[in-house]
């Protein structure tokens, strides 16, 4: 534990970007601030270690178009960054930056200049290589919300995949407690309190036995808001291998915004949700916007595979992002030959009647046509009403192409509630 | 250029038109300017304080923030402050004594009119003022100074935790900061040590230690009566005013009353010594007496130490002998800086090995007190204050705070305060006390002593003995030491009479024993009829005597030996309580005398009780019973176990009434909750005044 060493460059850093100090005479810099300074100093071929000398701010200013004396101000404070420090190390906090070997690559490839570049920790830096399910709800858990947490949770546990969470109250709180109970690994990105939360009896009692790392992008003593909470969300995605959402509200509150963002990223860890009928609202429409149904049943033994599999089917299904029916031909079209896909993503929505394609050859009625449509969207459970939702189709039509789907043994119909799925080639 | 402009300022500040730098100043200065970090380490007087007021001075001109220097010395430096005012540099300081003015340096601080910021060690140990004060203050630090290096070494002679903080800031703060640490002492394994721990980089500028005014002297002298007639005879005849060191605040205060019974203007200064008057603290007003020879004598404890400046100090006498060579060398160092003729004499005692060996057994907190608190606290759910502590564990409040300093200090800490709470980390899971450290330290401290007790048998020259124990790399004879040239000093015997005089004086060191006015927390009381948090006036004690402390010259050997061997107080010390009484005569006068009653020894206090009331010719009543059994009150470490150890326990058993002042007497006293509670239920009784009498003090009083 005794990594207390920090390079020029991390005390640099520090300066620039840490908050210590109530009331600190200058602000520090901001992520945008602090890369644009970055990009100045790669050009000139410089480390961030090298602004101590007083000679380079001038030109750091001008280069990053960065205040001078604001620059010289924050750089000043290293005596100020010595106490802090101390008192942070002393309490067990590490501090890691950007520049470091041992600061995530994950953040760095995930995130690329929106990486923090400072990350405050406790616990075993050994878990920076991250990994497993990155856990997210809302606050608020109702019952079935909590059961299905904790089941995926013990199996994290189980396959040995770290459980990556917030460390707020709700589902947050819930994974973290269970993987550990059930003697797993778990990650908490903090947005808040990281020092109060690693003495928290049970914490520091797993970061003891180098079963937790408790991470912050915030200063140890950091107090919530709504920013803090928001700006870790992507620290949870980045960290983990996949991401699940146990409930969202719709449109509303960290959960939503956060799963929000990482769909919309250009290259976005694949993001489950929890799916059934009781479920908030949230949680069907992040599926609109490309969550995948979280899998029911989950296969115990090949429980990674499930993930990237389904993960790989939703890649493709990235693609077909915002079809309807009435896409269907064009997509089949550039399956075949490779080539329309991206004007097709490219022009989502419903087209004008103009464009209707000619069914496919071999296909003698519209269940025929349909039928490989419904099916891609049927990996995991999903009820009728959701189905006619995400089709535009009316409900009856549909329920008379589902009936016929399962009389071919095509699909599976699940009971309370109903629901369909797909039957899977074994394999 | 900038080498003639400091040249001006130093002259200016000295007030000394040919003024010119002493050898290495202007390097160390030239070092930190270009951002370096340097050691320096140069006797006293040699002129420290201008390298750091300089070199803030013209790094203020370059547009860097204020220099903190942290330094025991406070605000007694004040000719220093004067000299740099001189220059222009405004100094201020932030000490405990001095908190109403925090604010007010605070705003001058955000105005950047403060050029040196000098803060005490003790201060940085403070959570508080560590995240509340310092956090903001230092946001613009241009300089760091840290005083006294030689306490950043686990090796040096007075080793303070908080300086193990230091190294730490040290280290995290960026290299654009220019550092400097200055020590007059230090060998040659503390130099290295003080290097190692602040970067390898670091300039060393380094300077003889030799002091030529000085004249040193060693006498043994075991019995403690003859040292302190010999100092009666001796002081009056040296030059100037002068310094007494003791080991211990009892001493101290034993030996500054003594002096002053002989006529001598001596006052005690120690750590226990606090509280303000006016604006300055008690303190400070003692150095500013001895700094203007308005007292011919300071007797002090180590607490007189780091940094105190007079250069026409004319003599450093010690009482008993120090723990090492380098403490030695520090406190005899700072007599005759700036006067040809200079004393420094070196006492030694039978009780100095005694004392010694106490101090290196306490140096560290046992493991056991550690895991009791770490134990507790892992326990707790929201941490516990000291406070709270106290209650669930028998351990007193003063080792509860030492084991929790020593935690703190300890990397990564084991245990963090939050609020007003303490809190286990998480690395107290893995936490062991580095025993082997321990003990390489003890080790250290047992050569060292060792040394002492050479340097007390050495028949070479003593400045050289000195020298070379601190590697000077230029050791020779001084031609006026003891060995080197014995007329020139005191005499070494003593006047019989005075002495017999100092051990009738040491008998009569009789002890007070104020009276609690507050119990440590309110209702603690379930079967005893007393209750609330402060104790009503009608119920209180008087404030009382104890005939000796225990176990010390004097009385304390005898009742000691009462107590266990023979298992009956001697008449002798029926009749020094007796005298004591007389000396006393508290008023309204007692009438007659009670007992604190106990089951182990029945016979042992009241069968003294009722001789000394023969003696006085007043009745004795056995009015107090012992109503249960309870563990003996020594092994309850902290308050709240000792009063609860008194709950139920004694009952008076005499009808409520009016009674007049009674004498409570009892053997041996402690914590004082023995008589306070007894006092209490014996004025409820009515018993009009209670005045408690002990044969013997317990007190810790072996502090600094």
């Amino acid at each position: 534990m005794m990594n207390d060493f920090l390079t020029e460059d991390t005390k640099a850093i520090i300066l620039l970007c840490g908050v210590f100090g109530k009331d600190p005479s200058e602000k520090p810099l901001s992520l945008t601030e602090y890369s644009s300074l970055v990009r100045w100093l790669i050009g000139v071929k410089m480390r961030p270690g090298d602004l101590l000398q007083k000679e380079n701010t001038a030109e750091a200013a001008m280069g990053s178009g960065i205040d001078r004396q604001r620059l010289e101000s924050l750089l000043g404070r290293g005596v100020q960054l010595g106490f802090a420090v101390e008192e942070w190390q002393g309490s067990g906090i590490w501090i890691i930056s950007r520049s470091d070997a041992d600061y995530p690559a994950r953040y760095k490839k995930h995130l690329k200049d929106k990486a923090p570049p400072l990350l405050f920790g406790a616990g075993d830096r050994a878990l920076l290589k991250g990994g497993g399910l990155g856990i997210v709800g809302s606050r608020n858990v109702d019952q079935d919300g909590e059961a299905f947490t904790r089941q995926v949770a013990e199996l994290c546990a189980y396959k040995q995949m770290p459980v990556v969470s917030g460390g707020a109250r709700g589902a947050d709180r819930i994974s973290m407690t269970a993987v550990l109970e059930a003697g797993g690994l778990t990650i908490g990105i903090l947005a808040e309190n990281l020092l109060k939360k690693s003495v928290d009896r049970k914490n520091r009692h797993a970061i003891a036995d180098g079963r937790m790392l408790l991470l912050s992008p915030y200063h140890p003593n950091a107090r919530f808001t709504v920013g803090t909470a928001m700006g870790r969300n992507k620290l949870i995605y980045a960290m983990a291998d996949y991401g699940l959402v146990v409930s969202a509200e719709y449109k509303k509150g960290g959960t939503w915004a956060g799963a929000e963002e990482e769909l919309k990223r250009e290259i976005s860890r694949p993001v489950f949700v929890r799916m059934g009928d009781n479920v908030p609202r949230g949680n069907s429409r992040l599926q609109d916007l490309g969550a995948i149904p979280w899998p029911d049943p989950v296969d115990r033994n090949n429980f990674r595979r499930q993930l990237t599999d389904l993960a790989a089917g939703r890649q493709q299904k990235c693609r077909q992002k915002e079809l309807c029916l009435f896409d269907f031909e064009t997509l089949q079209d550039g399956q075949q030959n490779g080539k329309a896909e991206k004007e097709v993503s490219g022009s989502p929505g419903f087209t004008s009647s103009r464009d209707i394609p000619a069914p496919g050859k071999s296909d003698r009625s519209i269940y025929e046509a349909v039928l490989p449509l419904i099916l891609s969207r049927l990996e995991s459970p999903a009820t009728p009403e959701s189905l006619s939702e995400l089709l535009e189709v009316n409900r009856k039509q549909l329920n008379a192409w589902l009936k016929k789907a399962v009389d071919e043994n095509k699909i599976v119909r699940l009971s309370k509630p109903v629901r369909y799925q797909r039957v899977e080639a074994e394999g | 250029m900038m080498r003639q402009q400091a040249q001006v300022y130093l002259r200016t500040a000295l007030n000394n038109p040919s003024a010119s730098f002493r050898d290495g100043q202007w390097e160390s200065i030239e070092h930190l300017l270009n951002r370096k970090r340097v050691l320096v380490v140069q006797r006293t007087g040699w002129g420290k304080s201008m390298v750091y007021f300089l070199a803030a001075k013209l790094l203020r001109e370059q547009g860097a923030g204020p220099a903190l220097l942290i330094s025991p010395l406070l605000s007694l430096m004040r000719n220093q402050i004067e000299a740099a005012q001189r220059i222009g540099v405004t100094a201020r300081s932030i000490n405990s004594s001095n908190d109403a003015q925090w604010q007010q340096i605070q705003n001058e601080l955000t105005l950047n009119h403060v050029d040196v910021l000098l803060i005490s060690p003790e201060r940085l140990a403070n959570d508080n003022f560590r995240r509340n004060i310092l956090a903001d203050i230092t946001g613009s630090i241009g300089l760091f100074v840290i005083d006294e290096a030689h306490c950043i070494s686990d090796w040096g002679h007075d080793f303070r935790p908080d300086y193990r903080r230091i190294v730490r800031v040290i280290r995290a703060i960026p290299s654009n900061v220019p550092v400097l640490a200055t020590t007059a002492t230090a060998n040659d394994r503390v130099v290295n040590d003080v290097t190692s721990q602040l970067g390898q980089n670091i300039i060393l500028q380094r300077g003889t230690l030799a002091r030529r005014s000085l004249r040193l002297q060693n006498i043994n002298m075991p019995a403690p009566a003859a040292r302190m007639a010999w100092l009666v005879q001796t002081i009056p005849s040296l030059p100037g005013s002068g310094v007494v060191y003791t080991l211990t605040q009892r001493d101290a205060e034993r030996i500054a009353k003594w002096l002053q019974m002989n006529r001598i203007r001596a006052k005690a200064y120690h750590a226990g010594i606090s509280g303000r008057q006016d604006e300055n603290s008690v303190k400070e007003d003692l150095e500013q007496q001895l700094l203007n020879n308005e007292i011919k004598a300071l007797v002090a404890t180590v607490a007189l130490g780091m940094g105190f400046d007079k250069p026409d100090l004319g003599f450093v006498i010690h009482f008993q002998r120090p723990a090492s060579v380098v403490h030695y060398y520090q406190q005899v160092g700072r007599a005759g800086r700036a006067v040809d003729n200079a004393y420094g004499i070196l006492l030694c005692g039978e009780e100095d090995d005694h004392i010694a060996d106490y101090f290196i057994r306490s140096a560290f907190p046992p493991q056991q007190h550690i895991s009791e608190i770490l134990k507790a606290l892992d326990e707790s759910d929201k941490g516990l204050s000291v406070p709270e502590m106290q209650r669930v564990l028998n351990l007193r409040r003063s080792r509860i705070e030492k084991t929790l300093k020593f935690l703190t200090v300890e990397f990564p800490s084991p245990i963090t305060k939050i609020g007003s709470k303490w809190l286990v980390t998480a690395s107290a899971a893995s936490y062991q006390a580095d025993q082997a450290y321990v003990n390489a330290i003890t080790r250290i401290r047992r050569r060292e002593q060792q040394q002492m007790r050479d340097y007390m048998k050495h028949s070479g020259c003593l400045m050289a003995f000195l020298q070379l124990a601190l590697d000077d790399p230029a050791p020779e004879a001084c031609g006026q030491c003891r060995n080197c040239s014995p007329d020139l000093l005191p005499d070494e015997t003593c006047d019989r009479d005075l002495v017999n005089r100092a051990g009738l004086f040491l008998r009569r060191s009789y002890q007070p024993i104020p009276p609690r006015k507050q119990w440590p927390a309110s209702n603690m009381f379930t079967q005893s009829p007393l209750g609330g948090y402060r104790i009503p006036q009608e119920q209180q004690a008087q404030e009382g005597r104890a005939l000796s402390l225990w176990r010390d010259a004097g009385w304390g050997q005898l009742v000691a030996h009462g107590k266990y061997r023979t298992k009956r107080f001697s008449d002798e010390l029926v009749t020094a309580c007796a005298q004591m009484l007389q000396t006393w005569s508290p008023t309204p006068v007692p009438k007659w005398l009670a007992c604190i009653p106990s089951l182990n020894h029945p016979e042992l206090v009241p069968d003294f009780a009722e001789r000394l009331a023969q003696a006085l010719g007043l009745a004795f009543v056995p009015c107090i019973e012992k109503a249960r059994a309870n563990r003996p009150q020594k092994e309850m470490e902290n308050s709240y176990r000792q009063v609860g150890n008194l709950d139920g326990v004694f009952r008076v058993i005499i009808k409520p009434g009016k009674y007049s002042p009674c004498l409570l007497i009892d053997d041996l006293t402690d914590s004082g909750w023995t008589f306070t509670v007894a006092s209490a239920l014996l004025r409820q009784a009515g018993c009009s005044a209670v005045y408690p009498m002990a044969l013997a003090l317990n007190s810790p009083g072996m502090d600094l």
